[in-house]
């Protein structure tokens, strides 16, 4: 049967990931490009035995020279966390947990969303920026001089940031520079840049005590004090960095403001072209297909922010409330073949960090949506007004942007439907208990038996083989059963994973 | 000079304010207060104030306690709400307490009118369901229905009366309708006529719109009518939109009759002489019964002819309207000695009198004989407008006097047309040779029940609520089918309009409505709700009922709220067998688009509730929210379209809104077969479908989209359709999988594969995952994500996992998806945009401007020929649908308004040029040559999608599937 492909089926398990492999860091920099000496003093300060160390795919090269490096100055058992089951940027706790480990140190791209349990030393990485280069760029794309412009950067370059905006704040007036907010956990977390970390003390200590007025803006890791008088909407924002997840989820939140960004790589300075609105109103599209399904999957894309499990009840809680039902799922990285495994499910909701939420779901059999376009789809208090929220702690309750869920009258709430243009239901259903539809406890084994949707979905497929045959079936005497993992047990013909089954 | 008056400088400055009037601004409250004080002290009434004054205590009040002025709950009471403004922000413009804002969109009578009967007389008629006609007048735009109605109107209420000017198209209520001078919505009203024998009828007339554009409305009242009376222009003759009619009227299975109209503008425009009169009206029913051969699926096809008394002539303008037997009863009436419908039966054709013999004949007895037709009816009525229009004083008042018509001497002084129109009215009498035809050759709703039901009806008719519904029955179950809302005036709220089909609705009844979506096993879209009042609709004015029974049209208050379009209402309980009423059938469709949005963003929940009340009122309207997250508003044309606007912006939601350039939906298609055979492997590589794609055969897309044949048939009856009509093989024929993107979409998938080289088994095993995967791909083309249309999809080869855990619907779905997309792209793919069929009246010398015109926008004229007895052209065309924005107006201009044109959906067709090839470039602000045209419709529609700018051929293909490509030279012209 294997002859008809083109390729065998242990090609999956063996293939190779299209990663380009990076090169090697060489001996001398490691040691300053990953704050070798840094984080040796951090893990002794605070006197850890196990530590983690996670590193994204594209440093995992340099992992054990790093792991090494560390082992012999620290003298702690040091281990280093591979593949992360969701983005790279957040920290990876539970793989952590597996080793007990005492903290982690996450090196490269982070998303800067806070953790729940342990302590994490945040290095960056820092890739140098020309400075010289970037300021003129700067001066070329920006020519006003009183023009409001806030800078932002991408984690790996904030090392440079303070650099740039000091050149250019004797030239511009109204200049913001953002700082990074490196979240606190129960423990001292630090960043790499410890220069930057004071700053952001300092500042928000002159905020609180000189002007009280100025408003301070602290959303996505990133802080920056705005003039009291003034909208956010009139700055633009100048962005440092690469075209990544981090700049678009940027966009996204602050979809008002002009964007510029400066590519340190290819020495590049553009006006983002990305157009937000049409980007945001294909997010609106998603709100109208949440609105129309049934049957909601909340899938968690993240372990580590804190509060995801506050986030999940408080979706599933809405989703309730709206009349539909809902499945929690936990599947790793998200792909299409596996959402698509789940036909009955019309809408999934991703719980995942700010920079991976976004998802661009057409590829995927069922659109995939933010929480926060879930709670848009449930809340008829929450209205589309182009605001766009993608952290989703944003949206708990005692956030900024909570709003409370509406309270349904009780009676049929009807609305036409913006996809198909039939008529639906919103608000709360009454679960009627009378009737065939209810549910019914049949004998002892626990069916649920309700004719509808997922369950009638699931109600049409059969299966066999747990019945009980008493007597029908011939005695025999033990045998040896099969080996290995049920996508391919050894005995199989053409079976070539026997590590491992196949993604998905 | 009064120096207060001026201040330093001498400038102007008037007196002091403090003599100002009561009725101030609210921020002069403390003046004012200090002035009631002022005259608190001035006055001797301070006997009060005094009194407070008299034992002031000793204790030391300190200065900041110290009151001076009493504060304004003092002054003016506890229930007054006092504000004190800093600065008036208000504009001057605006007044403080605003009145109250009526919003009035309709002519509406407050109280009811008198009329020839009585109301009573009318409900109780309406319990007589043979007594009862469901009439809906069509025809094209402008042939006289509206008018016609004006005609019944005057008859039957004394006091509605036209003034000489105006027109007074009583059914068009909407003061947009009146404005415009077109009909926009269908308009109910409900009368009591009687015959030639003074019989009386309660005949509902529906009013349907004429122009193309609304034919979606003229639906709505066919499916409400037993039959229609068809209007024809005499001097017009069938038009484009008489024939799109008369062909929905007998797929809507309607008895058809006609009424040739404006009769009076063969003698008065066109001067025909009676002969060439009699020619012109025998082709007008020639043509119509040619086209009712041409439609009707029956063996033997109705037939109309004023000899089956099914044919009426009227002049609404000239308030007349008779047939063949009313005019022969005239001459009864004054000779007598014959019988009415002897001669009647003789008076068409060619049949002529011998006055020697007295006696017909077959051929004329002399040279110069007349037909009868010419003779006893057309020649008299020449006559009498030839004496109106001659000379008035001299012999006019003795030929009247012969005619038994009598005026006053004010009346005689009249001018020619309101006196044409009296001496017609009074020589012809009430339209009792229309009511005849009516009630003739229309059935009563008890006799048509089985007709209608079984046409509109989903359920079974083999149990108790069948029979009640057969027999119209009033004391059966209530069913009830509703198909229009009109919103009440002040366009706060819908009244349901709908017909009773079976059992009687009362006012404040429970009821259920059922929605479209509603079936047996699916109970979602239903609803329990209170019906309020009930109306028998007059169009500007109602009469409330209490209870409306079977076979009636009524008006429903307060069941708005569940229906989109149309509904079936039963009863509350007891009902539960009861199925739905079909949703309505179009004759065409909306293909043209609009993205709205609101100016300001925070106004889009108004929007929203604007655009469900839109929807609500125009039955074939779509709105929806594309994959852009633009809200789309989708209509038949650009009058429609303006309808609509104008109804959102004025009457639903009185907000600013945007409104993007117009476009169109488009189609992606193939032209060939696939090139080769594309394949795709599951991700899990154990499952691997191979599939090509080739285009339908011509007219099969059309007939599934109009259910001419329905996937859901069994295999036989889906196999012999195919071999026979469209010559497939048997096994093709008898392996169709499904029809995509839905049930009536023009897509089929079809299993192609061998049993002795696929296991059927396992393949049947995946069959609902690939079909999802079929049909998740046409509805979204990879080309612009526009749906995929007239596509033979073929699975040619498949390997399918043995265990049932490596072929689930997550490796399926997406795997056939991607294996269609590629074999699609394989097949040469193409564009397909709608095609609007255009007819066109002009006179001879303005027909060359409008081939120029259709030149400059892509359109082809198919045919162009004189109007038989009339100096105009018909000039038939088709013009892109992309291209017709602003047709109409561009058409006008260049002939001096001369032309006149009305377009329709008719077909899609390919756009030319290859959307794939990267070579063109697309250079803003110039129009592009035809070859380039596709391509730019594609990459502009994936701009406004926000799609990525080109399309991404290899995402859709695997790897060796890429080499084999490669091998073959195949993708050349796609540069990946």
């Amino acid at each position: 049967m294997a002859v008809a492909f083109s390729t065998d089926s242990s090609e999956v398990i063996n293939r190779s990931l299209g990663i380009s492999p990076p090169s090697r860091t060489s001996h001398e920099s490691v040691e300053a490009l990953y704050e070798i000496p840094r984080c040796v003093q951090w893990v002794k300060k605070h006197g850890f035995h196990k530590v983690a160390l996670q590193f994204p795919d594209s440093l995992l090269v340099d992992s054990t020279e790093v792991a090494l490096k560390m082992e012999k100055e620290t003298g702690a058992k040091v281990y280093i966390l591979g593949d992360t089951s969701y983005g790279s940027c957040c920290v990876d706790e539970v793989a952590a947990q597996h080793v007990n480990a005492d903290c982690i140190v996450h090196y490269g791209q982070s998303c800067l969303s806070p953790t729940s349990h342990l302590p994490v030393l945040y290095v960056f990485c820092c890739q140098p920026v020309d400075v010289e280069h970037c300021v003129q760029s700067f001066r070329k794309l920006i020519p006003d001089q009183n023009a409001r412009v806030i800078i932002m950067s991408d984690v790996t370059y904030s090392a440079s940031i303070n650099d740039i905006s000091s050149r250019l704040s004797q030239e511009y007036a109204c200049l913001v520079t953002s700082s990074l907010n490196i979240p606190d956990s129960n423990l001292d977390t630090e960043s790499s840049t410890q220069k930057s970390e004071q700053d952001t003390d300092s500042t928000s200590t002159t905020q609180d005590s000189l002007d009280q007025d100025n408003q301070v803006i602290c959303r996505f890791g990133r802080t920056f004090c705005l003039q009291a008088d003034t909208e956010l909407d009139s700055y633009s924002i100048f962005y440092i960095g690469k075209e990544s997840l981090t700049l678009t989820n940027l966009m996204m939140g602050y979809n008002r403001c002009m964007f510029y960004s400066y590519n340190p790589d290819g020495r590049n300075c553009r006006k983002e072209t990305l157009n937000v609105n049409k980007a945001l109103m294909k997010r609106y599209y998603m709100v109208e297909k949440a609105k129309e399904a049934n049957v909601v999957g909340i899938v968690a894309g993240t372990l580590g922010v804190s509060d995801y499990l506050t986030v999940i009840n408080n979706l599933k809680e809405i989703v309730k409330k709206a009349g539909k039902k809902s499945y929690t799922f936990v599947m790793g990285k998200l792909n299409v073949p596996k959402l698509a495994n789940f036909m009955e499910i019309d809408v999934f909701v991703l719980v995942a960090c700010s920079e991976n939420t976004l998802i661009d779901s057409s590829e995927f059999y069922r659109p995939v949506v933010t929480p926060f376009e879930m709670e848009l789809a449930c809340n008829s208090c929450r209205e589309w007004t182009g605001e766009y929220i993608t952290d989703f702690r944003e949206l708990l309750p005692g956030a900024p942007s909570h709003v409370p869920m509406s309270e349904g009258t009780g009676e049929d709430e009807t609305d036409v439907s913006l996809i198909s243009g039939g008529m639906r239901r919103v608000g709360l259903r009454e679960e009627q208990t009378t009737g065939s539809t209810a549910v019914v406890k049949r004998d002892d084994v626990l069916t649920v038996a309700e004719v509808n949707s997922g369950a009638s979905f699931l109600q049409s497929l059969s299966w066999q083989g747990l019945e009980q045959k008493l007597g029908e079936t011939d005695v025999t005497t033990a045998v040896e059963g099969r080996t290995g993992i049920a996508a391919g047990y050894t005995h199989e013909p053409g079976a070539g994973g026997d590590k491992e089954g196949p993604q998905a | 000079m009064d120096t207060e008056l001026y201040d330093e400088f001498g400038n102007y400055i008037g007196p002091q304010l403090d003599s100002d009037d009561e009725s101030e601004e609210e921020e002069e409250e403390t003046e004012h207060i200090r002035r009631v004080q002022d005259y608190g002290e001035d006055e001797d009434d301070a006997d009060e104030a005094m009194d407070q004054d008299v034992e002031p205590s000793m204790a030391v009040v300190l200065h900041e306690d110290k009151k001076y002025y009493p504060s304004a709950e003092e002054v003016y009471g506890a229930d007054v709400e006092t504000i004190v403004h800093e600065e008036d922000t208000q504009p001057l413009t605006e007044p403080i307490i605003k009145p109250v804002k009526r919003n009035k969109f309709a002519h509406i009578e407050q109280e009811l009118p008198l009329t020839s009967y009585n109301m009573e007389y009318l409900a109780d008629l309406m319990d007589n369901s043979e007594l009862i006609r469901n009439v809906v007048l069509a025809g094209h735009l402008h042939h006289g229905k509206t008018t016609f109605v004006d005609c019944l109107m005057e008859q039957t209420h004394p006091d509605i009366f036209t003034k000489e000017e105006r027109q007074l198209r009583y059914t068009d209520t909407l003061f947009t309708e009146q404005e415009r001078g077109v009909s926009i919505k269908s308009q109910p009203v409900t009368l009591v006529l009687p015959d030639s024998r003074g019989k009386s009828y309660l005949i509902n007339v529906m009013d349907s719109p004429g122009h193309v554009n609304f034919s979606d409305e003229a639906t709505a009242g066919y499916r409400l009518s037993d039959g229609v009376v068809l209007f024809v222009d005499a001097a017009e003759g069938v038009m484009l939109n008489t024939e799109r009619l008369l062909k929905h009227a007998v797929q809507e299975r309607l008895a058809i009759t006609v009424c040739i109209n404006k009769i009076d503008r063969l003698m008065l425009e066109l001067k025909l002489p009676p002969t060439d009169a009699y020619y012109k009206l025998r082709q007008i029913v020639d043509e119509i019964n040619g086209l009712l051969s041409v439609y009707s699926e029956e063996s033997e096809p109705v037939v109309v002819s004023p000899l089956m008394g099914n044919v009426c002539f009227a002049s609404s303008q000239y308030r007349f309207c008779f047939t063949l037997q009313s005019f022969s009863k005239i001459y009864e009436d004054t000779y007598g000695g014959f019988s009415a419908k002897e001669l009647s039966r003789r008076l068409w054709g060619d049949i002529y009198f011998n006055s020697k013999s007295r006696k017909f004949t077959k051929k004329p007895p002399m040279s110069t004989s007349q037909r009868s037709f010419v003779e006893f009816i057309l020649e008299p009525l020449y006559k009498i407008f030839a004496q109106v229009v001659g000379d008035v004083d001299s012999t006019l008042p003795r030929a009247l006097e012969e005619l038994g018509v009598h005026l006053t001497k004010e009346e005689m002084k009249m001018n020619i047309r309101p006196l044409q129109k009296l001496i017609c009215r009074r020589f012809f009498g009430d339209f009792t040779g229309f009511v005849d035809m009516c009630a003739e050759h229309i059935k009563s709703p008890y006799s048509a029940a089985r007709t209608k039901v079984e046409h509109t009806y989903t359920g079974p008719l083999e149990n108790e609520l069948g029979d009640a519904m057969l027999e119209c029955d009033p004391e059966g179950p209530l069913m009830l089918h509703t198909t229009k809302m009109y919103s009440t005036e002040d366009a706060t709220q819908f009244l349901v309009f709908g017909r009773v089909m079976s059992g009687t609705i009362h006012a404040n009844q429970d009821i259920r409505v059922l929605g479209e979506s509603y079936t047996l096993d699916d109970e979602e879209d239903s609803r329990l709700v209170t019906c309020g009042r009930l109306w028998i609709s007059e169009a500007r004015y109602k009469v409330e009922v209490n209870r409306v029974p079977a076979g009636n049209w009524v008006l429903i208050e307060g069941v708005d709220q569940p229906i989109v379009k149309t509904s079936t209402i039963t009863e509350a309980r007891g009902n539960d067998e009861a199925y739905i009423f079909r949703a309505l059938k179009f004759n065409t469709s909306s293909v043209i688009k609009i993205a709205v949005e609101p100016v300001n963003p925070s106004e889009l929940p108004k929007m929203l509730d604007g655009l469900r009340k839109v929807n609500k009122s125009y039955p074939l309207l779509t709105t929806k929210v594309e994959e852009s997250g633009e809200h789309v508003i989708m209509g038949t044309g650009e009058l429609y379209l303006d309808c609509v606007m104008h109804d959102l912006r004025k009457m639903y939601s009185e907000i600013d809104i945007k409104v993007a350039d117009p476009v169109v939906a488009f189609c992606e298609t193939v032209v060939e077969t696939s090139s080769l055979k594309c394949f795709a492997e599951t991700p899990n590589k154990r499952n691997k479908i191979t599939m090509i794609a080739e285009p339908l055969e011509k007219g099969l897309a059309e007939d599934i989209e109009n259910e001419v044949v329905r996937i859901t048939w069994n295999r036989k009856r889906l196999g012999e359709f195919f071999q026979t009509k469209y010559d497939w093989d048997l096994l093709a024929a008898r392996s169709i999988w499904a029809f995509g993107p839905d049930n009536t979409g023009p897509n089929i998938l079809v299993d192609d594969t061998l049993p002795s080289e696929v296991d059927k088994g396992l393949l049947n095993s995946v069959k609902d995952s690939i079909v999802q995967g079929f049909q998740w791909g046409t509805r979204e083309g990879p080309l612009c994500d526009e749906p995929i249309r007239n596509v033979k999809f073929k699975i040619l080869d498949a390997v399918i996992a043995g265990e049932p855990l490596h072929r689930g619907g997550g490796q399926i779905i997406p795997t056939a998806r991607r294996v269609a997309y590629s074999a699609f792209l394989m097949a040469t793919p193409r564009l397909m945009e709608p095609y609007l069929f255009v007819e066109a009246q002009a006179p001879a010398d303005c027909v060359s401007a409008v081939y120029t015109v259709l030149a400059r926008r892509r359109g082809h004229v198919t045919q162009d020929a004189p109007i038989p007895g009339s100096p105009l052209y018909t000039i038939k065309a088709f013009i892109p649908a992309i291209d017709s924005f602003g047709f109409e107006t561009d058409l006008r201009t260049h002939t001096q308004g001369q032309a006149f044109c009305l377009s329709v959906f008719h077909h899609w067709q390919i756009v030319p040029g290859d959307p794939l090839d990267k070579s063109i470039v697309i250079r803003p602000l110039e129009p592009q040559p035809a070859t380039h045209l596709a391509r730019e419709f594609m990459i502009k529609t994936r701009r406004r999608k926000g799609l990525s700018e080109d399309v991404s051929i290899n995402k859709f293909f695997d790897d060796p599937m890429l080499l084999e490509l490669a091998r073959q030279d195949v993708m050349l012209n796609y540069p990946m």
